[in-house]
């Protein structure tokens, strides 16, 4: 109990400079930060490249020493060997031994925690199992794609159920199963009451699984709170309907615009997110039994993770989920927002999926674009009352 | 892996193919003679230079970044550095192992080749593949007639006009001056000789062999030597043993007596006749004398070939020890390409280092003057408190010969380079490892 009350990582004046040949100060990679994880948080470091993510990272592990400040993992200093025994750590690219198959490779992480061979043994088939390496197990991982590199570097680091998760950009190089997965594993792992610091510059990874962010600029934080406190806009109001005609629409916007004095920003049909379509597509392929050198879909959560919690009802949660958006991909699998804060790139990916012109679209707003997506976690429930109403008023006041 | 099976592939023909090669030697000893030593040499270098590589396991996982997977989990840097210290350690020792047994094989088949003549075989069986433990010749102590020698001179006056006189210093000179004049044997004189502690079983069926190196002042026409020795004590009951001999001057030459001529005190005397003991052969009259540093010798075998031929590569191990633990100490702290060059010098250097260090004191007595010697001189000096003299745990020139590498060096070797030299290494290389931040400083 007293254990819980210990922030899991704290650092105090963080601060890491680089320095050159000749010692001079080069570049400050990490400046006067200050972090607080608590135990059970997902803690989100945002940033862009080279903001001090890995630096902070690296510090610690105990891979980097701080030119200033102080840290503390689990309250003791990251050199301690001893908490180690209580960290998984995925770096920013799976760095393996090429030589060694994916059996062997997660035997060795294994030992190095002191394991029991029978335990090693179980915890392996289980975790290549969920990474979706069952069948893949006996090849080099030389030979492995990124992406499959770094589903074994994700398989490693739970190898000692971990009480805290280091991942460093855990999506980088993975499909969109992967990362699909990869949500879905640490969304899983926090409701074991595990503690996770995700680093990332994917905006979307971070919103989906994490309860607390830090935006890092030039190594120094620059925002943090919630995720909730962050994205909520309370200047917006969205409303989702079945499928509306041409003219009711034009209705509904015109009692908007003149009844209530409000500005359309927007009329579309909801699109689904390219996620949930590549998701869709693979898994029709698979039902096919297409042959694939790659990675499968992989399984649940091996349950000899935080087996504190009962692991059967986190997977019914899970499939649940998976469920949803697997069986009814044409509907819409959340509520559809507005985010105009999502990167360029990703933005320019989907308009140019999502460009062809579709019937009963009216753009009042100018651009950019509008972005569709599902947000799962926070899925806010369309009251179809509302809409009812109005038209019903409609209907009574005859405008047309 | 590669560079080790290549390693391997390269002991293999060489163990087995150099015998084949040498063939063409005059005679099978002087043939096995030529494959031990070639192939001694060559393992000893194909090691040192698989050891620098190996090592480059530490600095590629830092560079590759394996490292930082590894020191996220709770694994103590220290047994890091020492894991991989002893992996290659693991991987020449058995390659030591694998090739001596080669080694040991491919003598024995070379030495099963007909023999010239009967001394051939004699030699291959007792001068090459044994052991033989060598005694020298006791000089004489010739300071109580070195000092009473100056005594007299002074005595009567001989130092009168010498102004600054050290009577240390002279008394050491005439000391040495006498000793050379005992080495120098003038025509139809007799010198004896005395080896003590010649520890040997005393039967007629083994054998001593005397080796011995004579010089003269004056070439006889044919430049032979013809002398007799005279070996055994009657004095103290042993049999006594004439050898006549017809010896090319300025060679090594040895001869064999039944080793019961040792007496039951292990002293051995022998005397050398500086005259022909052949009838009808010319005297030619030459001063005879036996250099310093190349003291005659008295050789008696105290082990197998076998058992040295392991002793001999127990050295071989410890200096691949030490060379071990410098490669891996280097790749901790540098990059491959400066950690390689680096070992490869200290490997160099100390196996140099007994030349390197008679240049220098040559040097600092005789050669320039001033700062540059000062500096150039004490840098040496601190360089060989550090590095190991590899060339005083090389046995290879005795083993070729059929000298015995004994245990007690072995034992030394093993004192002063594993466990001095190579912990000494591997506790800096752990501490600056620890003090190391093995990421890449990128932002």
């Amino acid at each position: 109990m007293k254990e819980q009350q210990i922030p899991v990582v704290q650092t105090a004046g963080l601060t890491k400079i680089f320095k050159d040949f000749w010692r001079r100060d080069r570049v400050a990679a990490v400046n006067d930060l200050n972090l607080e994880v608590r135990p059970g948080q997902v803690f989100g470091l945002l940033g862009p490249n080279g903001s001090g993510k890995s630096t902070t990272i690296k510090m610690l592990l105990g891979l980097l020493y701080p030119t200033r400040g102080r840290i503390a993992i689990f309250g003791r200093p990251p050199t301690d060997v001893a908490v180690k025994e209580r960290i998984g750590f995925l770096p920013e690219e799976s760095y393996l031994y090429r030589f060694l198959n994916a059996r062997e490779t997660l035997d060795l992480y294994g030992r190095l925690f002191r394991l029991p061979a029978q335990l090693r043994e179980d915890r392996i088939e289980k975790l290549l199992d969920m990474v979706g390496l069952g069948t893949e197990g006996k090849r080099r991982v030389g030979e492995y794609s990124k992406g499959m590199a770094r589903r074994i570097g994700l398989a490693q680091a739970l190898i000692n159920d971990p009480e805290f998760l280091i991942l460093d950009e855990p999506t980088a190089g993975m499909d969109p199963i992967g990362m699909r997965q990869i949500k879905n594993v640490i969304r899983e792992l926090a409701d074991r009451g595990k503690t996770i610091l995700l680093s990332s510059h994917l905006l979307a990874d971070v919103e989906d699984v994490c309860d607390r962010v830090c935006i890092l600029y030039g190594g120094r934080e620059r925002s943090s709170g919630t995720i909730d406190e962050l994205l909520q806009q309370d200047d917006r109001t969205q409303i989702t309907t079945e499928k509306l005609s041409e003219s009711t629409i034009e209705r509904v916007r015109l009692f908007l615009e003149t009844k209530e004095k409000k500005k359309v920003i927007d009329i579309a049909p909801p699109t689904d997110r390219l996620e949930a379509v590549f998701m869709r597509t693979v898994e029709q392929a698979q039902a096919a039994n297409i042959a694939t050198a790659g990675a499968t879909t992989g399984g649940d959560l091996p349950d000899f993770i935080g087996t504190s919690e009962p692991a059967d009802v986190i997977g019914a949660l899970v499939s649940a989920a998976d469920h949803e958006i697997h069986t009814h991909p044409t509907e819409p699998v959340a509520a559809n927002t507005i985010d105009q804060k999502d990167d360029a790139s990703r933005r320019k990916l989907l308009a140019g999926l999502t460009d062809q012109p579709t019937p009963g679209t009216i753009d009042t707003a100018p651009k950019p674009k509008p972005e569709v997506r599902d947000k799962p976690r926070s899925a806010p429930v369309a009251d179809r009352s509302v809409i009812d109403s109005l038209l019903k008023q409609d209907e009574g006041n005859d405008v047309e | 892996m590669k560079i080790a099976l290549i390693s391997i592939l390269f002991l293999f023909v060489l163990v087995v193919g150099l015998p084949y090669s040498l063939r063409q030697e005059d005679s099978v000893s002087s043939a096995v003679q030529t494959y031990l030593s070639l192939s001694l040499r060559l393992i000893g270098f194909l090691l040192a230079l698989l050891t620098v590589f190996l090592s480059r396991s530490v600095s590629d996982e830092i560079a590759n970044k394996q490292i930082l997977m590894l020191m996220a989990k709770p694994l103590p840097r220290w047994q890091f550095v020492v894991g991989k210290f002893l992996g290659i350690v693991l991987i020449n020792t058995s390659l030591l192992c694998v090739s001596g047994i080669g080694l040991y094989t491919g003598a024995k088949l070379l030495a099963r080749m007909t023999p010239r003549d009967e001394f051939d075989a004699f030699r291959i069986k007792e001068e090459v593949l044994t052991a033989r433990h060598a005694i020298e010749v006791s000089t004489p102590d010739f300071t109580a007639t070195a000092n009473d020698f100056f005594q007299r001179r002074l005595d009567s006056g001989g130092y009168s006009n010498v102004i600054d006189l050290i009577e240390v210093n002279e008394k050491q000179r005439i000391a040495k001056e006498i000793a050379t004049q005992w080495r120098t044997i003038l025509p139809m004189q007799i010198r004896t000789l005395e080896f003590d502690n010649v520890r040997c079983e005393r039967s007629p069926d083994q054998t001593i062999q005397m080796k011995y190196k004579p010089t003269v002042w004056r070439y006889p026409p044919d430049e032979i030597l013809r002398c007799l020795w005279v070996v055994g004590n009657p004095d103290k009951g042993t049999p006594v043993y004439y050898i006549e001999r017809r010896d090319i001057i300025g060679r090594f030459h040895t001869f064999s007596v039944p080793a019961d001529a040792v007496a039951p005190d292990h002293t051995l005397t022998a005397q050398f006749v500086n005259q022909n003991p052949y009838k009808g052969e010319p005297q030619y009259r030459n001063t005879v004398s036996f250099l310093p540093d190349e003291p005659t010798q008295a050789l008696f075998t105290v082990g197998t070939f076998g058992g040295n031929l392991f002793r001999l590569l127990m050295l071989v191990a410890c200096r691949l020890v030490v060379l071990t633990a410098f490669a891996v100490f280097m790749t901790c702290l540098f990059s491959f390409p400066v950690a390689c060059l680096i070992s490869f010098t200290f490997l160099a250097t100390a196996t140099m280092a007994g030349y390197l260090e008679d240049s220098v004191l040559y040097f600092d007595q005789e050669g320039a003057d001033g700062i540059f010697r000062m500096v150039v001189g004490n840098v040496y000096r601190v360089a060989f408190l550090i590095i190991p003299r590899f060339s005083r745990y090389d046995g290879t020139d005795l083993f070729v010969d059929g000298r015995n590498v004994t245990l007690r060096w072995v034992l030394q070797g093993i004192g002063v380079l594993v466990v001095i030299y190579s912990s000494f290494i591997m506790t800096a290389a752990c501490v600056m490892f620890q003090r190391r931040e093995v990421s890449e400083t990128s932002v």
